[in-house]
């Protein structure tokens, strides 16, 4: 594959996961179930990203594994209703064609495990997309590095990713012990993303284990805690002894002699979390902006109950971003109908963080996403104001918070 | 004025050599939502570095963290002129090392890494010292002009 014999496209992908490989000491190359490539919003990617897309489609590459495709940089249909500028539009479309040239899975989410790209335990899979990969090892068990972007293209089309760090079982075993002192029952939605962002800071990229997570905890509090646990740190991988599948594989997550630091998270850090994730508290807001990462239809789901009869102040907008998938439930349930009506949007297959934000030129944007809230001054040009769906919908239609 | 020179051995994470005033921080560094690779200047406004210019410098600091885009942020500062002429920190994670390494291979733009040194470079490094890199050798040699008045 290196020398050539697989095509100038194959020789490229195995020369840099090679180079890569050679840095952190990977004897081998792991085969892999899966791919996922952040190579998809021009607002990221830039020229740079538009060109090596059409470098690799021009030699004629195919990705060999399943390859889903992380959000593009626009609504890819509602686009002009968005006011998004004619000539990056044009740029997005050449970063579509050429992921379709080389058979991407047009899923544009962040959250591919909800949307037909669900690992296996112990599968080897070649993932970038931090709030992904983190949900992928954790929650799902399956093992990736944290890929960058084009070394996520190159594992893609090669099928292959160098064997080190986290395709490793002895690099999967808990460092930090994180003790959460907050009664379960009382901890609610907009906890666990504060959580995260908490625990990203303290670990920075060691390999927690929680304690004080409620046994029953949903899939969507989990992908939210890990979205922000990936953002303020870079952590890769957690286990929650109990609910995710290695600590109990793994057994010796537990073992004390592993866990050399112990890191306790009682209300007052919580609450000071919260506190450190905004960078205004009170006042208008003029932008309400949920699901980052992508919205599920159960999250989707009580947003229009709270959203149901009500109206969005005039002079502030409410953008709710998820899949086509969830959008299309949403339609045959109803709550398209019901979020629209409202004044608020449904906007598909893109986000408030890799989307142009920054030309409608919002002052204060609220967010329930611990990612989101972290990015957005820098991204959107935005205050930001952290809090549940239930207090961003009650500021959305007052416009202000007290 | 006197000059302090030191030289520290670390690992060679990107080969080639580069020179340039230090910048230095603390505090852990996304690329994505951190670098606007377009100006060169540091967008993050919970960063210590904010508004500061990496173009050209020898960016120091310790660990990568947040986003997976950070490469491609990387690159297209490369494109555009604006990357650090070298970087040290005390280990370099695959996001900011793939960068470097593709910088290589794309762009024909070499930024040399060095990490893993045998003092930690946060701490014996200052903004404004003059370092040169080495990462074939794994080799760093800080200059620093002291008024001893």
């Amino acid at each position: 594959m290196l020398a050539g014999g697989c095509g100038e496209s194959v020789r490229l992908a195995m020369e840099i996961l090679t180079e890569v490989g050679d840095i952190y000491g990977a004897e081998e190359m792991a085969k892999i179930a899966s791919a996922h490539t952040v190579m998809t919003p021009y607002r990221d990617i830039m020229d740079a990203g538009v060109e090596i897309c059409e470098r690799f489609a021009e030699l004629g590459a195919k990705y060999s594994v399943p390859t889903t495709l992380d959000p593009a940089g626009m609504d890819l249909q509602r686009w002009r209703e968005f006011k998004i500028p004619e000539d990056y539009a044009e740029r997005q479309m050449r970063i579509v064609r050429a992921q379709e040239k080389l058979g991407g899975i047009p899923v544009w989410t962040c959250t591919p495990y909800l949307h037909g790209n669900a690992p296996l335990l112990g599968q080897h899979l070649g993932w970038s997309e931090s709030s992904a990969v983190v949900f992928a090892n954790s929650v799902m068990g399956a093992r990736t590095n944290r890929l960058t972007a084009v070394v996520d293209m190159a594992a893609a089309i090669a099928g292959r990713v160098p064997k080190f760090g986290l395709h490793l079982d002895e690099n999967r075993i808990g460092e930090i012990l994180v003790k959460i002192e907050v009664k379960p029952k009382t901890l609610t939605d907009i906890d666990y993303p504060a959580i995260g962002y908490f625990i990203g800071k303290q670990v920075a990229d060691k390999i927690p284990v929680l304690t004080g997570i409620p046994y029953d905890v949903s899939t969507d509090k989990l992908k939210n805690m890990g979205a922000a646990a990936a953002t303020s740190g870079s952590v890769a991988l957690y286990h929650i002894p109990g609910v995710t599948p290695e600590a109990e594989k793994l057994g010796s997550v537990l073992q004390k002699e592993n866990c050399k630091e112990t890191v306790e998270l009682g209300l007052r850090e919580l609450r000071e979390t919260k506190e450190e994730m905004c960078t205004t508290r009170a006042g208008k807001v003029d932008f309400f902006a949920v699901g980052c990462p992508h919205y599920s239809i159960v999250e989707l789901a009580k947003a229009a109950a709270l959203l149901k009869g009500k109206k969005i102040r005039r002079g502030t907008e409410f953008w709710i971003y998820t899949t086509k998938h969830v959008e299309m439930l949403a339609k045959r349930m109803g709550y398209f109908d019901i979020i629209e009506s409202s004044g608020a949007h449904i906007l598909t297959e893109t986000c408030m963080l890799v989307s142009p934000t920054d030309i409608y030129g919002f002052e204060t944007m609220m967010t329930n996403s611990g990612k989101c809230a972290h990015y957005a001054p820098a991204l959107c040009k935005t205050e930001v104001i952290y809090g549940s769906i239930e207090e961003c919908v009650e500021a959305a239609i007052k416009g202000f918070i007290p | 004025m006197r000059e302090i020179k030191l030289t520290v051995r670390g690992q060679g994470v990107i080969k080639g050599f580069a020179e340039g005033l230090a910048l230095v921080s603390g505090q852990n560094l996304s690329l994505w939502g951190g670098l606007n690779p377009k100006t060169g200047l540091i967008i993050d406004r919970r960063h210590e570095l904010y508004g500061q210019q990496v173009r050209g410098k020898v960016l120091v600091f310790p660990y990568g963290k947040g986003s997976t885009t950070g490469a491609i942020v990387f690159l297209e500062a490369v494109k555009c002129g604006n990357a650090p002429a070298a970087i040290v920190n005390i280990e370099t994670e695959p996001i900011l090392a793939s960068g470097a390494l593709m910088a290589q291979i794309f762009y024909r733009k070499t930024i040399p890494i060095v990490d893993r040194l045998d003092r930690n470079p946060v701490e014996i490094i200052r903004t404004n010292d003059y370092v040169r890199v080495d990462g074939d050798k794994g080799l760093v040699e800080i200059r620093r002009s002291c008024d001893t008045s």
